[in-house]
């Protein structure tokens, strides 16, 4: 049985997914941004454009299947080069995930629990999620996008009487650069839709839940550049970033050192949940692309070799050693040469119906 | 697998003599041993019949009324020939409603043990199989179990005939279709599957009759083994199809482009596809008023979250995450639970099996002891446990609110499956705080999307987004409810321009 998703269920988790990563990268992975993170996101949207209009471009062209199945029928060797590449960013960034679920919970409460036991939860859900299939994680991520937000506006009407904008100047506190660096891999994010794109199947009976690509990608790039200038707004800007431990980065986050107690609470449900479907779509991503890249493999096989991996790749302490930076910058080339190859592959398609 | 005794001549035919035919049925039915069945010789026309029946299962007037003396009355002395005997007397003899020749001794057997008549004709290779059941059964009366303040008072009872009768007073179509089956290989019992043509899907309808078709179980006692036989998935928690006792709640089901299924000695009607909503929502939400129905539709889903989460949380954050409870309310439970002297998992644990064990109880114990329940529960496990600190008064609150929120769920076996899970995600919260928690709870959504109802997906119209009356989770205005239900036909006739309220 192929991994598979509907169009509606691949841009809900697609939404919920990018939106996580990027809070969770701004904030988290990218301190020395300070409270200027806002501006790295809309420069990387705009980046991302071109991979979100490709993919629309892809998607009007592999009429009534996904666009990867039909580059799959027409071009199999180009398809599963590219799904190798997809499966490779996506197992990354689920391991970036993984290991930011173990440290919040780590932070929450289990500090004193080895990490291989925080890393077994998260195992037993993903291959439950990729049991039940793409349209079960899909739609959940549609119902918790709703309970979240809602969960979200509560606490931020508490909020709301402490926020200081004038906390977001000055808006090039980090300087350019670093404000480029980062539009770069906010870019590289998003671009982690594309995979989305690519294997989400279309639905023929209830055509009204058609992904539109530039729009599911806004989308989670407005709600992500939201959320980031609300924390910005929340908290002053943390003068020496560089240094400080991803545990302490997290506490200023939750608790941000202003939030009312009882408000975390919320806040964390957020957050947890937030990022739960993070490594849901990362890990789908990447056992729908391995089925590709082998589809004699079986189901189950595939299932295993995904929640084991990624296990594996966290229990390395992969980003304990900032290894997201350097590699980080290179997610989005990489997204964004898929997409350029299957376009490319594309016009050649169309090229050669026009010969013939 | 042993066939069962006298299939041979169950498969066979009649024979043109009498006394032939009745040493079968005799054979076949136990006689003299089986004290029950009846055969009543008689004579029209010069020639010899016998009327066989179940005392008790036939109405024994309708018997002597219209087939014995109709009989004896109309006997005018004329010859009939053997072959024509079972027409003509169905023709201008006998003077019951419903009537049909027969020639198949299976089937005459089986009308007979259903409360029918068989009449057995000498010369004739024909039999006439008559509608004479009257047989005693429960009155239609109040349900029982699922009690409303607004609307029909009625409920389903233990006999097929009656039932589809109730449902035919509220959905008189001509469109309305009752097809009967037999179920059960051994020992068969009535079913029928109703449906409106051109508003049920027929991909469903189809599906429905194939999977009742394709039970191989020996007998099927009830409602509630059919379903079990024919639902998508068995093995998940939650069910996949709505039981209901009321008519108008089946009427309602009907309407909406869903099946129902009725069968003999069950007093329940099982319809589908259903999604989750179906078994949240109660019957009266659509007869009140659309403010008072949104209102109690919020309390109920409130109910419905504070059973399922309430007491994970609690156990989370009081083992996990104590630094985000309110200082004051922390304060208070720390009070509460100076003096007690097991974990607040154990504590929990306790409570719900006390809690639960009184909710059993209660519903086995025999009415005139009945009182001694609530005095146990309320006194002995409540006052006395908290006085002796065995357990905290606040866990008490949080055990009645967590039961009340169960009861508030109008279907009972989806109440039952939110204890199950309730236990799981305690159980995570436990272990694992907050992190857990949210992890089961995910995975419980998880699985509730991944739920199909002969095709529906569980949590639609919510999840996977498709069209819908707002009636979901609130209910608004009536005049707001005119499109077809999204499980209907696309072109039912129901939900036409013409049925649109103005």
């Amino acid at each position: 049985m192929k991994f598979q998703i509907r169009e509606g269920a691949a841009a809900s988790l697609g939404t919920a997914a990018v939106v996580a990563r990027i809070l969770y990268g701004i904030t988290i992975d990218l301190p020395w941004l300070y409270n200027s993170g806002w501006i790295s996101v809309l420069l990387g949207g705009v980046l991302a454009l071109p991979v979100a209009l490709a993919a629309a471009q892809l998607r009007a062209a592999s009429a009534g299947k996904s666009p990867l199945s039909a580059l799959n029928a027409r071009r199999p060797v180009l398809a599963r080069l590219l799904a190798g590449v997809l499966m490779l960013t996506a197992a990354f960034d689920a391991t970036m995930a993984v290991d930011a679920i173990a440290d919040s919970a780590g932070y929450a409460a289990l500090d004193s629990v080895a990490k291989i036991y925080l890393l077994l939860p998260q195992l037993a859900l993903c291959a439950w999620g990729l049991t039940l299939n793409g349209d079960a994680i899909g739609d959940s991520a549609r119902i918790c996008n709703r309970i979240l937000l809602c969960i979200f506006v509560l606490f931020m009407l508490r909020e709301i009487p402490d926020l200081c904008p004038e906390w977001l100047t000055p808006i090039l506190g980090p300087g350019v650069p670093a404000l480029l660096d980062g539009a770069v891999r906010v870019a590289g994010w998003l671009s982690l839709l594309a995979g989305l794109f690519l294997i989400a199947e279309p639905d023929v009976q209830h055509p009204a839940n058609a992904i539109r690509p530039v729009s599911v990608m806004a989308i989670g790039g407005a709600i992500g550049m939201g959320l980031v200038l609300l924390h910005g707004m929340m908290l002053p800007a943390l003068v020496r970033a560089e240094g400080f431990s991803r545990y302490f980065l997290l506490d200023t986050v939750l608790t941000n050192g202003r939030t009312t107690l009882a408000l975390q609470l919320p806040k964390m449900i957020v957050w947890f949940g937030s990022l739960f479907f993070l490594m849901l779509s990362d890990s789908f991503l990447c056992a729908a692309m391995l089925q590709t890249v082998a589809p004699r493999l079986p189901r189950f096989v595939c299932i295993g070799i995904v929640a084991a991996g990624i296990a594996a790749l966290a229990l390395t302490n992969i980003s304990a050693s900032r290894v997201e930076t350097p590699v980080g910058r290179w997610l989005y080339a990489a997204q964004a040469g898929v997409m350029l190859a299957a376009m490319v592959g594309l016009a050649l398609e169309r090229k050669e119906a026009q010969r013939a | 697998m042993a066939e069962q005794p006298n299939a041979q001549l169950l498969r066979g035919e009649l024979k043109p003599q009498l006394e032939e035919n009745l040493k079968d049925v005799q054979k076949i039915l136990n006689l003299p041993l089986n004290k029950d069945v009846v055969l009543r010789r008689y004579e029209c026309e010069g020639f010899a019949a016998c009327a066989i029946y179940i005392e008790g299962m036939a109405d024994d007037r309708k018997i002597s009324e219209f087939i014995l003396h109709a009989c004896k009355e109309s006997d005018t002395g004329e010859a009939i020939a053997p072959e024509q005997r079972a027409e003509r007397l169905m023709q201008s003899y006998i003077e019951i409603a419903q009537c049909v020749k027969e020639n198949r001794m299976g089937e005459l057997i089986t009308g007979v043990l259903g409360g029918m008549t068989a009449v057995l004709i000498d010369g004739c290779g024909e039999g006439l199989l008559l509608e004479t059941r009257g047989f005693v059964h429960r009155p239609v009366n109040k349900t029982s179990n699922e009690a409303v303040v607004i609307g029909s008072q009625e409920g389903f009872v233990e006999s097929l005939r009656a039932n589809i009768t109730l449902l035919r007073r509220y959905v008189q179509s001509a469109q309305l279709v009752t097809e009967r089956l037999a179920i059960g290989t051994g020992v068969p019992t009535n079913v029928a599957l109703m449906y409106l043509k051109g508003v049920c899907e027929d991909s469903v309808v189809n599906e429905a009759r194939r999977r009742l078709q394709c039970i191989d179980s020996p007998s099927v006692q009830g409602i509630g083994v059919i379903q079990q036989f024919i639902e998508d998935r068995p093995r998940a928690i939650f069910p996949q199809m709505l039981q209901t006792e009321r008519p108008d709640r089946a009427a309602s089901c009907l309407l909406e482009g869903q099946f129902v299924i009725l069968a003999e000695n069950s007093p329940y009607a099982l319809t589908a596809p259903v999604t989750m909503f179906h078994l949240i929502h109660a019957s009266d939400d659509t007869f009140m008023r659309w403010q008072y129905a949104t209102l109690l539709r919020i309390v109920r889903i409130a109910g419905l979250a504070i059973s399922l989460f309430l007491p994970g949380l609690y156990v989370a954050l009081l083992l996990h995450h104590t630094h985000l409870i309110p200082l004051t309310l922390l304060l208070s439970i720390a009070e509460t639970r100076a003096d007690v002297p097991f974990t607040v998992l154990f504590e929990v644990l306790l409570m719900e099996f006390s809690f639960y064990l009184i909710n059993e109880a209660g519903t086995r114990i025999p009415s005139q002891i009945g009182s001694t329940v609530s005095i146990v529960g309320a006194l002995i496990l409540g006052q006395a446990a908290v006085s002796a600190s065995i357990i905290s008064p606040i866990l008490i609150i949080l055990v009645a609110l967590t039961g009340l929120g169960s009861y508030a769920v109008p279907n009972y076996g989806f109440g039952l499956s939110i204890v199950v899970y309730r236990l799981l995600i305690v159980l995570t919260g436990a272990l694992l705080g907050l992190y857990g928690l949210l992890a089961a709870a995910l995975a419980l959504l998880m699985h509730l999307c991944s739920i199909r109802s002969f095709g529906v997906p569980y949590l639609a119209p919510v999840a996977p987004k498709r069209p819908h009356n707002p009636d979901i989770l609130l209910r608004l205005s009536i005049r707001k409810q005119n499109r077809p239900m999204f499980y209907a036909r696309r072109d039912s006739w129901l939900h036409g321009k013409g049925s649109a309220s103005r």
